[in-house]
């Protein structure tokens, strides 16, 4: 449904996309994960029309639109504080690109009844965008795209406006809105959590490149790159040197430069039983169901790890523990150095 | 330690004093926010009063009440006549003022080219200097070429006068103004003219709007320009009063001021509504 | 071609939707002023050249003339005063707005803003009523109040001029400080109050230097509209009164040397310009703080 071929973008001297290339499949949600300032905005922004690429190409549904203005590119757009316009009530909103298509008023009353039901915002279709919370604006501004049932919905940052309870449940609620319609959409977000919810497939970016593209699943379980290991999910990468102490390790590593082990991965024990790693816990934290600590080893590597309360009492800061790997399997070993 | 074993010992009587002082002090301030305040309207309210005396002479308080000197004023075709011309001569300088600042400011906000910033100051220029010598330099520069001081002297003295802030207020709306907005609506699929005058010009209208009553009220006020570029026969309202004011001294004066004034007063309510006070203060 | 001229103009990027405006400024205000400035350097008089040759008479016959001198001493001293006397009522007036609640804040807006859309010979008037004569509203109060037997002659004094100035010039210092002192962060002033700083203190350290921007831009809109103004001069000060600005009006309206009243025009221009650097230079002695230090 989206491909982009190859896209570069420069600001000036500032090289903003490198070769990003990707293929979005129909019905399918990707998003674009990847630290701010990473030209996840460009990308997007290019994928609608507002940018044009400085070279490569972007097809849509089998045409290339590269040349083409967004009016023409029949792409709906989710903007990162939604661009309600101001003056224009609920209704009115979600009614002008069918307006602007001159589509007959019988039709647009129709779409747009059907559509504010979809998003449970009926009884708001008089109010001015102003007068609705954070999360309502955002399903206006869903709504007023899906009502021109576009071939891609864009959505960029589209939950940072709202605060972090809210977030959750609303990227819930996205999905299965998309699904439910059955739309191909690209979202942007630097927010590792809310991708792995909302995704088919994640592209992680760094410095305009494109690093994986996969399922999530795979990014969280296969990291391609310690950067990729290290902003989805916490992880511990570990050189050479230091992995090779974990006797288990020693399969995995398999000659790379690096390993990476996810904190849920290692084993504490209190007692001293040997064949585990020394360590001293300098900081423990609870997150909830789990206890997260940090370990200082004797070389002062410091690990992060963490374990599930039913499965282990809490261990006090300044006590001595041997770490094990539980799943050796589970290890990703990279290549070259991290 | 020691610090706070400082402030107990200069503690009780100190505190009583600072309160003292602070009370007094502060009893100052608003004492002068009131006479600013009583100072900003009493000029105002005291003529407004003094235009339905019935004596021939001012005087205060007015004594009686009478209509009489509005009657009188509306009589005299000379200034009637006058504030006619000015009528005409402020909607000229809206209207030619508003032209080149609406699309200006869209230059000076979105254009991206090599000057800008010279650009800007140059059509900023003319608010640093004093509406007298624009006046002058007209009056001078028509010396060069024959042209006479006339309304249309008056009109492009006003406009050039006038054109800064116009410029100025249509920009300030417009870098308020979210471009996404724009894209928003082009990504809907609006033509580029659709977007322009649904979204663009109908978000900057506020600022059209309060810059062409600006314009208007100062066209029709101005006096330092116009003292030098009238044309002397079938002067403006703003020369007429001042003759008036120097040389008249019967009620019709202040009947003609209170009029000044309640025109003002109705401008400014379409104002706050259209724009909102808190935004012109700006 | 023409196409694209008029995509971008429509567009309103690009440099040609400002054409218009400079055209328009270039042939009604900078040409001009170039020919004020050459009429200060040339022999003109009753609005013919007599002369076409380049000519300083006019600028050191000024400057030695001592008449000139003090006129320009009058001029700055009644600008300054009433500058300082507006601050001195605008600051505490914008203060009180912003620290007051919505009708308050409605009630000195619209005081402020309403005087601006009247014109300034109406509220010269005003002061003309107030001022003036026997009959004048300030004598009589103050003779029914027994406070003085015979009038004072206020009309036609230097005290005339510079309280007209004042109430005519003091809704240009309110805005600005309006606009600083009602935006400002209260933090501050909460901490150095729990520092132990009386309000008063607070006041004079905390909210007054920080409100440096606005106190700057509402000094030089001040002096520079009490400096160049002649309608109050001419109005409140009576027939002997004059100023740089009267004498500007004077020399071409009424003497007709268009020459020497070019040569004043600039010179009081210029000199404007400089009190207002002045003004500017010294806000910035006060903000060193917000200044980047130079590495
Ligand atoms: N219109 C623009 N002009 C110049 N530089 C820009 C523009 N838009 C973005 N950039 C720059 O491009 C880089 C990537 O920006 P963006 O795509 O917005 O990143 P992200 O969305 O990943 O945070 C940043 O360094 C930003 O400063
Ligand atoms: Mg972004």
């Amino acid at each position: 449904m989206i491909e982009a071929n190859g896209v570069n973008k420069h600001f000036g001297s500032n090289h903003v996309l490198r070769d990003c290339t990707i293929s979005v499949d129909t019905g399918e949600v990707v998003t674009l994960l990847g630290a701010s300032g990473c030209g996840k905005t460009t990308l997007l922004r290019c994928i609608a029309g507002f940018e044009t690429p400085d070279s490569g190409s972007l097809v849509l549904a089998n045409q290339d639109v590269t040349r083409l203005p967004p009016n023409r590119r029949d792409v709906g757009f989710v903007f990162q504080n939604y661009a309600l316009f101001p003056h224009m009530t609920v209704a009115e909103n979600v009614a002008y690109g069918l307006k602007a298509r001159k589509t007959a008023k019988e039709t647009i009353r129709a779409e747009v009844d059907k559509v504010l039901d979809l998003v449970s915002l009926t009884e708001f279709a008089r109010r001015y965008p102003k007068s609705l919370s954070g999360g309502q604006q955002q399903r206006v501004a869903l709504a007023r795209s899906l009502v021109l049932h576009p071939k891609v919905l864009l959505m960029d940052e589209a939950f940072n406006a709202l605060d972090a309870k809210l977030r959750g449940a609303m990227q819930i609620e996205l999905r299965k809105i998309v699904k439910h319609v059955g739309i191909t959409a690209v979202c942007v977000t630097h927010d590792q959590a809310e991708a792995l919810t909302i995704s088919d497939r994640i592209a992680v970016m760094a410095e305009g490149r494109i690093q994986q593209f996969a399922a999530p699943d795979q990014i969280y379980d296969k990291p391609a790159s310690a950067f990729v290991a290290d902003f989805v999910g916490a992880a511990n990468i570990l050189p050479r040197k230091s992995a090779e102490r974990f006797k288990t390790a020693h399969k995995s590593l398999n000659g790379s430069g690096a390993l990476v082990i996810r904190p849920e991965n290692f084993a504490l024990s209190p007692s001293s039983q040997g064949g585990g790693v020394k360590g001293e816990v300098v900081f423990a934290r609870l997150t909830g169901p789990a206890m997260e600590y940090e370990i200082a080893l004797a070389d002062g590597t410091i690990l992060r790890a963490l374990v599930d309360r039913d499965r282990q009492e809490p261990l006090a800061v300044g006590s001595t523990v041997e770490i094990t790997i539980r799943n050796p399997d589970a290890c990703v070993p990279l290549p070259g150095t991290a | 330690m020691t610090h706070s074993a400082e402030i107990i010992t200069t503690g009780p009587s100190g505190t009583i004093l600072a309160d003292w002082i602070d009370r007094v002090g502060f009893g100052l301030i608003w004492a002068l926010a009131a006479f600013a305040l009583l100072l900003l309207i009493a000029p105002s309210l005291i003529v407004v009063m003094i235009s339905f005396t019935e004596t021939a002479y001012i005087t205060f308080p007015p004594q009686g009440f009478t209509l009489k000197w509005y009657a009188d004023l509306f009589s005299r075709q000379q200034i009637i006549d006058s504030a006619i011309t000015s009528l005409r001569i402020s909607v000229w300088s809206t209207a030619i003022a508003l032209t080149l600042a609406v699309p200006a400011a869209f230059s000076l906000v979105r254009g991206r080219y090599p000057g800008k910033a010279f650009a800007g100051a140059l059509i900023v220029a003319p608010q640093m200097i004093p509406g007298m010598v624009i006046g002058v330099a007209l009056l001078f520069f028509g010396a060069y070429i024959a042209f006479r001081q006339s309304d249309l002297m008056l009109i492009l003295g006003l406009t050039v006068f006038c054109l800064p802030f116009a410029v100025r207020l249509v920009m300030a709306q417009l870098q308020l103004l979210d471009p996404a907005l724009e894209e928003a609506s082009l990504s809907l699929g609006a033509t580029r003219k659709r977007t322009f005058v649904q979204i663009t010009l109908r978000q900057i209208i506020p600022a059209i709007v309060a810059g062409a009553a600006f314009v208007f009220i100062e066209s029709f006020d101005n006096l330092t320009v116009a003292l030098f570029t009238a044309s002397p026969r079938g002067r403006p309202l703003s020369v007429e009063l001042y003759n008036l004011v120097q040389y008249d001294s019967s009620p019709m004066v202040a009947a003609l001021s209170s009029l000044e004034i309640l025109f003002a007063f109705v401008i400014m309510l379409v104002l706050s509504r259209s724009v909102g006070l808190e935004r012109l203060a700006k | 071609m023409a196409a694209a001229f008029w995509t971008r103009f429509r567009d309103g990027r690009g440099i040609w939707p400002a054409v218009p405006a400079f055209v328009f400024l270039t042939i009604f205000f900078i040409i001009p002023m170039a020919v004020l400035l050459s009429f200060g350097f040339t022999e003109i008089e009753r609005g013919r050249i007599q002369d076409s040759g380049f000519t300083l008479r006019y600028l050191t016959g000024t400057l030695q003339d001592d008449l000139f001198w003090w006129v320009w001493w009058k001029s700055f001293y009644i600008g300054i005063l009433s500058t300082l006397l507006c601050f001195l009522l605008a600051y505490p007036l914008a203060y009180l707005y912003s620290e007051s609640g919505r009708t308050m804040r409605l009630l000195i807006l619209v005081l402020t803003i309403s005087p601006l859309l009247t014109s300034a010979i109406v509220r010269t008037y005003a002061w003309l009523v107030l001022l003036g004569g026997r009959r004048g509203v300030v004598n009589s109060t103050l003779i029914e109040l027994g406070v003085i037997s015979r009038p004072i002659r206020m009309l036609n004094t230097d005290f005339a001029v510079i309280v007209g100035m004042t109430q005519v010039h003091l809704p240009f210092m309110v805005l600005p400080l309006i606009t600083v002192l009602a935006a400002r962060d209260r933090n501050m002033e909460a901490a150095s109050l729990g520092m132990g700083a009386s309000r008063l203190a607070t006041f004079f350290k905390i909210v007054l230097p920080l409100s440096t921007p606005g106190i700057v831009a509402g000094l030089t809109i001040v002096f520079a509209l009490s400096y160049t103004n002649f309608i109050i001069p001419q109005l409140l000060g009576g027939g002997g009164f004059t100023t740089l600005a009267v004498q500007v009006y004077e020399q071409i309206v009424v003497v007709l040397n268009w020459s020497k009243g070019a040569m004043l025009a600039l010179l009081l221009l210029g000199s404007c310009f400089v009190f207002i650097l002045l003004i500017g230079l010294a806000g910035n002695r006060v903000m060193r703080w917000s200044q980047k230090e130079a590495a």
